[in-house]
């Protein structure tokens, strides 16, 4: 991937004019240790605050330093580390309640603190929600969504229902790099957005003959 | 008036680097970083369009556009009252105003948009 990047930043150089584009190959390395002081005296303690959010995990570190371009090695790692990370549902049934999946996948709600705008207590008992929409096209019923991510409309129309597609869902949706190293999808299940049961819920509806999904 | 980022200072040039450093640093609940939504082009979350920090035209538009009025604020608000929005959809705690990190995040911003012409008043969601 290295090696590549490398050939992708000499073609930028010789072809554009501005020189200076996101897939030029980059490496915050060296400076790392200024930025993480920078963060600390930047993100104050107090009232409403989790500094916990702001250490990162060794994932998370080697996507920095590289941009989301880490080496063929270091892909591999992230790729080993974080299959080792899923967990399952106690039941071990992976394909849960499709209509529970339906709310999860809409709601984005959930996790937001600091001091102006922390999400209100009451609601925070209704738990987090998925935040599918914010990347991903996925009942066609819903209009508003956003296009980081591919479309699932329809992902178990094709699929089928085999325990192999089953799991690789399952998987995918609690711990997304475990597939894709540095992938911009969150680690929903690894980082607590959602539980097992709430990732399986998902799961099913995005595979059930039944759900709005494979209308 | 031009955005002329000054990086005739060493401490300048650093925070620049810094900024586009911090740009890419991913932490917090969901794995984001401002790069996560803000480094290629044509995307969007659920329908709102977002910026392209690497695109030259995209964010020229966004950095000389500030100070703005935000229609969903009703009220006039600055580029890091905007950064500090996204940080908080980001599940971070609060950065504080006019903190190394906050003006490093500016000073790479307004780096990439450099010689971009200010064009204000104007108004934004
Ligand atoms: C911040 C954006 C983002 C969010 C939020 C997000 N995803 Fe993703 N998702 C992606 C991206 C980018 C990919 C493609 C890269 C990859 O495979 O990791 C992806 C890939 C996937 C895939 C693999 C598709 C395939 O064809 O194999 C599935 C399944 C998926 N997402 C489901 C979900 C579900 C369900 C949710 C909500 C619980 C969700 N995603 C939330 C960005 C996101
Ligand atoms: C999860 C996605 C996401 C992340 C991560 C994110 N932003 Fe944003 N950003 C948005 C959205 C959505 C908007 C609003 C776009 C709109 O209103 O059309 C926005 C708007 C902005 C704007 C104003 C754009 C304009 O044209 O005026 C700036 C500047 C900005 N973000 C900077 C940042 C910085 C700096 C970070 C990191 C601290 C960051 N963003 C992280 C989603 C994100």
């Amino acid at each position: 991937m290295k090696t590549l990047n490398t050939l992708a930043l000499a073609v930028t150089l010789a072809f554009s004019s501005t020189g200076f584009a996101a897939d030029a190959a980059k490496d915050f390395t060296q400076i790392n240790s200024k930025i993480d002081a920078m963060v600390t005296k930047s993100f104050p303690a107090g009232e409403g605050q989790d500094l916990s959010r702001l250490k990162q995990d060794e994932t998370q570190k080697t996507c920095s330093v590289r941009a989301n371009q880490p080496t063929g090695a270091e892909a591999s790692e992230i790729i080993a580390r974080e299959k080792q990370n899923i967990k399952y549902p106690a039941s071990g049934n992976l394909m849960g309640d499709w209509k529970n999946g339906e709310k999860l996948t809409s709601s984005g709600f959930g996790m937001r603190i600091g001091v102006i705008a922390p999400d209100p207590v009451a609601k925070q008992k209704g738990g987090n929600g998925g935040n599918c929409y914010a990347c991903h096209a996925v009942s066609p019923k819903e209009v508003a969504a956003g296009n980081m991510g591919p479309s699932l409309t329809g992902y178990g129309k094709y699929r089928g229902t085999s325990a192999e597609v089953v799991r690789y869902t399952y998987e995918k949706i609690y711990n997304a790099q475990a597939f894709v190293a540095c992938s911009n999808m969150p680690r929903i299940g690894h980082n607590g957005i959602l539980t097992a049961e709430q990732v399986a819920d998902i799961t099913a509806y995005l595979l059930s003959p039944e759900s709005p999904v494979n209308q | 008036m031009p955005l002329k980022p000054s990086t005739s200072h060493a401490k300048e040039k650093e925070a620049i680097a810094l900024g586009e450093g911090l740009f890419w640093r991913r932490h917090g609940s969901m794995d984001f970083a401002c790069a996560s939504c803000h480094a290629a082009d044509g995307q969007r979350i659920r329908l709102q369009p977002l910026v392209n920090a690497y695109n030259k035209e995209d964010i020229t538009k966004t950095m000389t556009n500030w100070p703005t009025y935000r229609v969903s604020h009703n009220l006039v608000r600055n580029n890091e009252h905007r950064m500090w929005d996204c940080n908080w959809q980001m599940r971070l705690p609060d950065i504080e105003y006019g903190s190394d990190g906050a003006i490093a995040l500016i000073a790479f911003l307004t780096k990439q948009a450099e010689n971009g012409k200010l064009n204000i008043p104007s108004m934004k969601r």
